[in-house]
């Protein structure tokens, strides 16, 4: 009989509450919000580093890069002022004692570098920057940025 | 949820596309979030670089070891210890790691033997291409920079980079 009687009975509406759910979605979308903080982009400068049996014994190696032995050896030497860069000078091998860079420009960096790209492999496109201690990482960043821009790798030389 | 207003019947807004809509923001804001911001420590000032690449997305063995170096008045408790008779700091940087207690670049290379240890045994007969990530403050000095870059070449880590923010 209850069977029966059940069958007859018209449909339950069912409704669902959606106010409290939306209330808790907006919850949740202001505390994205409020949290919500782009990260910056962050780029790479990659490098490798010589393997360890190229190590040498020394506990501060004198350089931080590899293929500097066929590297066209040519160094940028960059002279602190106050942390950041107060003078730039290139070395090549045909002129040891270093090319100064008109006005420490990097665009001039850059150019003089470029200049010196013909006939060079693949392996020899490495430049060794040295400088002062107290140089600031953002004045080695501009330098390493110029020589990156010329086309080649860079390497570090001990610090002066 | 209402059926159409005749008088005196329900007249409840149609609060569905708004719950869609809104939904849709919270999942935006979800993906976008960062809820685990890498190892990065906030303190660190990154120098602009424009040659800086995007970051990689290759698959490695191993996860990368994250090094942040900051100059050592951002560490209240290392700027206190770090000074000479002097007062002068003796050590102007300091090296971040999540997890671990703030390091001098001298320490760091017991921290660094640990992790390539990790490394090799992950990577078994494989070469150890863990990635050592240098991210420097602007303020940092160049010898320090150059400490921890000869600390990760001593215990054998080959892959570094120097982490810049793109652009400038």
């Amino acid at each position: 009989v209850s069977k029966h009687k059940k069958k007859h009975e018209p449909p339950q509406e069912i409704t669902l509450p959606i106010a409290p759910m939306l209330d808790m979605t907006f919850q949740l979308l202001s505390l994205f919000i409020l949290t919500f903080r782009p990260a910056p982009l962050e780029g790479q400068i990659a490098m490798n580093l010589p393997a360890l049996k190229d190590v040498k014994s020394s506990s501060t190696p004198a350089t931080v890069d590899p293929t500097i032995e066929d590297a066209a050896k040519m160094t940028v030497t960059i002279s602190e002022a106050q942390g950041g860069v107060g003078a730039l000078s290139l070395k090549t091998l045909d002129k040891p004692e270093g090319i100064t860079v008109p006005d420490a420009d990097l665009k001039q960096l850059v150019k003089m570098l470029k200049d010196r790209q013909q006939g060079l492999s693949k392996e020899q496109m490495v430049v060794m920057i040295e400088g002062g201690g107290e140089l600031t990482y953002s004045a080695l960043m501009s330098v390493v940025n110029a020589c990156r821009e010329a086309g080649f790798g860079i390497g570090f030389n001990k610090p002066t | 949820m209402s059926h159409g207003g005749g008088e005196g019947g329900d007249n409840e807004p149609n609060l569905t596309p708004l719950l869609d809509l809104v939904l849709q923001l919270v999942m935006f804001f979800m993906i976008n979030a960062n809820f685990v911001m890498e190892q990065v420590s906030k303190d660190v000032e990154l120098p602009s670089a424009s040659m800086a690449r995007p970051q990689e997305s290759k698959e490695r063995e191993s996860g990368p070891v994250f090094l942040n170096i900051v100059p050592t008045e951002k560490v209240p408790k290392a700027a206190e210890s770090s000074g000479d008779e002097t007062g002068k700091p003796a050590v102007t940087s300091m090296v971040l790691v999540t997890g671990q207690n703030p390091m001098k670049p001298a320490q760091l290379q017991t921290y660094l033997k640990t992790r390539m240890a990790d490394a090799q045994r992950t990577a078994g007969k494989k070469d150890v291409d863990t990635v050592v990530i240098i991210r420097a403050d602007k303020n940092v000095r160049y010898k320090d920079v150059f400490q921890v870059l000869s600390v990760c070449k001593s215990v054998g880590f080959k892959n570094v980079q120097l982490r810049a923010l793109r652009g400038g």
